[in-house]
């Protein structure tokens, strides 16, 4: 299966965004994901329900919501969309609530018993977690990191609302299967991308399922 | 030197508060209590794990917890070691970094001494989820001596364990109470287990504790009830043949039908009160073959019956009626012969023998 030039550039700022994406997102979600694992707090479930948000909104609503945010007329002065980076963001806003979803459930999985022990051995809360907690989240967190790279490689509605889909910038596969479809005779073209998609979905799906495996076996390992 | 561990808290287990004062100084201290009492409550309350309603905590001089000064100082600076009933090691974790972790880089030698006092040396490359309950306590137990703890908690850690592992468990302990210098305080609801370790014993009741005191006092003077009665005696077999066997404890020879117990071979001899008779008369031809003179001690009121304390080369305890006691005018001073059937001297394995007073 041979690519054309602008099949490959849209390959390679599919990837390029859903690794950014990940990147851009990674330590809020870790820390999101343990911060909601922590039994009761004041406000836990506004944010709780605020961080959920991007997954239950169309994404063509989070798309809008970024380029109020982050366009023309932002609040901030900070006007990126229409970049490749304004594409990143998109994609890891609609990602960032899966990531958040395994983190919290990694974090929840870890005793907490095991904390108390390493508290009485001398480590201080920090040093408890980031020796403890976090090695034993980790699989789970992985877990969270692949779902967001697939989810981002899959983004559109926030992507071509806050992104566009501007070729050679921000015009990523999905874009540009949209576009093949919109195209008279792009359906052959269009089945190739939909094939190659869905080939690095599946693999995507394969790794976080082996991830998946290795945290229930941590799990049984700390009981 | 022992620091001594000294507090006196209110603890709120479920809906009742229970008030827990006492002052440890002794090697090692046994905590008594049926389960879910609150005896893990108040060691997670020393190591701060959960803060008390209000007291003190002090080990030596240093101040762990205040509540009237505001003073709570966090767990991992309290130096004070527990070890859990479930081990608690970390699963991603080799043994060999478990064992490590509390102890200060300059320590290879106490770890090295410890490795070796707790024989462990073969497991270090192992991965905690390999071992067995008894291989995880120990290695539970070198982790925290190598840290160089003021006060080591030991919370039921021959709880998940067989007796065959208890026998190879205990001595280890005494052997911790006797060479690290590292005071210990032991909480377990089996009271031949705490008294293998510890002369000194506390025993935790619905609201209070009572104690530190000897095994005797405890159960005279303790609630009704909560303590077992058990005669505990360490000896050796002098001689044994087929059926039954002699067991030398002290000044006093007892014969007991336990078999397969080898010449000189150290045991714990394990008599109920109940199981003990006491004469004032002559005795006419009669099947029961330990008879041991001995004078009576005090009479301690145990329920509606009375225990009563008998100096016969050892201190043994009988149980006997109110009426009993009547009928043989049982009191202070009296001369009683004291009558155990063979059948009734058990013996236990010598590492469940009493810690020395």
């Amino acid at each position: 299966m041979i690519l054309t030039p602008a099949e490959v550039e849209a390959l390679t700022i599919s990837a390029k965004v859903a690794f950014f994406s990940t990147i851009i997102v990674a330590i809020p979600g870790v820390l999101l994901g343990w911060v909601l694992s922590r039994r009761d707090w004041m406000g836990r479930s506004v944010v709780d329900a605020v961080v959920m948000l991007p997954l239950v909104l169309p994404p063509v609503v989070v798309g809008w919501g970024l380029l109020l945010l982050l366009g023309g007329r932002s609040p901030f002065g900070i006007d990126i969309a229409f970049t490749t980076l304004a594409a990143a963001i998109a994609g890891g806003v609609v990602g960032l609530p899966l990531l958040i979803r395994a983190a919290r459930i990694g974090f929840e999985s870890v005793p907490h018993r095991l904390e108390e022990a390493a508290r009485t051995l001398g480590m201080s809360r920090l040093e408890s977690w980031w020796r403890i907690s976090l090695p034993l989240a980790l699989p789970a967190i992985g877990q969270g990191l692949i779902l967001c790279v697939a989810r981002s490689l899959g983004e559109f509605g926030a992507t071509i609302t806050f992104a566009g889909a501007i070729p050679g910038a921000t015009r990523t596969m999905p874009l540009m299967i949209h576009e093949q479809l919109q195209a008279p005779d792009g359906e052959q073209v269009a089945l190739r991308l939909v094939i190659f998609s869905a080939t690095i979905s599946l693999a995507a799906m394969g790794c976080s399922e082996w991830l998946a495996r290795k945290v229930r076996n941590r799990a049984r390992g700390a009981t | 030197m022992i620091p001594t561990l000294s507090f006196d808290l209110e603890i709120q287990r479920g809906q009742k508060t229970i008030r827990a004062a006492a002052q440890l100084d002794q090697a090692s201290t046994g905590l008594l209590g049926p389960s879910g009492c609150g005896k893990t409550t108040l060691l997670h309350c020393i190591a701060g794990l959960i803060t008390p309603v209000r007291g003190t905590i002090k080990v030596g001089e240093k101040v762990l917890f205040d509540s009237s000064a505001g003073i709570d100082i966090a767990p991992e600076q309290r130096r004070v070691a527990v070890v859990f009933q479930d081990g608690r090691l970390f699963p991603h974790w080799s043994v060999k970094k478990n064992v490590e972790v509390g102890a200060s880089s300059t320590d290879a030698a106490l770890i090295a001494e410890t490795v070796e006092m707790l024989e462990i040396g073969n497991l270090m490359s192992r991965m905690p989820d390999t071992l067995s309950g008894g291989e995880m306590q120990r290695i539970a137990l070198a982790r925290a001596i190598v840290m160089r703890p003021r006060w080591l908690l030991l919370d039921e850690p021959l709880g998940g364990v067989d007796n065959r592992l208890k026998n190879r468990i205990l001595p280890l302990l005494r052997k911790i109470r006797d060479h690290s210098g590292i005071p210990i305080l032991h909480v377990s609801h089996d009271v031949s287990e705490l008294m293998s370790i510890s002369s000194q014993l506390m025993c935790m009741t619905d609201d209070r504790l009572i104690g530190p005191t000897s095994y005797l006092n405890l159960l005279l003077d303790g609630p009704p009830g909560e303590v077992e009665a058990i005669n505990l005696l360490p000896g050796r077999v002098i001689q044994s043949s087929e059926g039954d066997c002699q067991i030398r404890c002290g000044n006093l020879d007892l014969i007991s039908t336990a078999s397969g117990l080898q010449q000189e071979e150290p045991v714990t001899v394990r008599i109920a009160p109940s199981e003990v008779a006491l004469s004032t008369g002559a005795l006419g031809n009669i099947s029961i073959r330990n008879q041991v003179e001995g004078i009576v001690r005090k009479l301690h009121r145990y329920g509606a019956a009375y225990l009563v304390e008998v100096e016969a080369q050892q201190t043994l305890l009988a149980e006997c009626t109110a009426a009993s006691c009547h009928s043989l005018s049982l009191e202070e001073g009296r001369s009683v012969t004291v009558l155990i059937k063979a059948s009734a001297v058990h013996t236990h394995h010598p590492d469940l023998m009493p810690a020395p007073p």
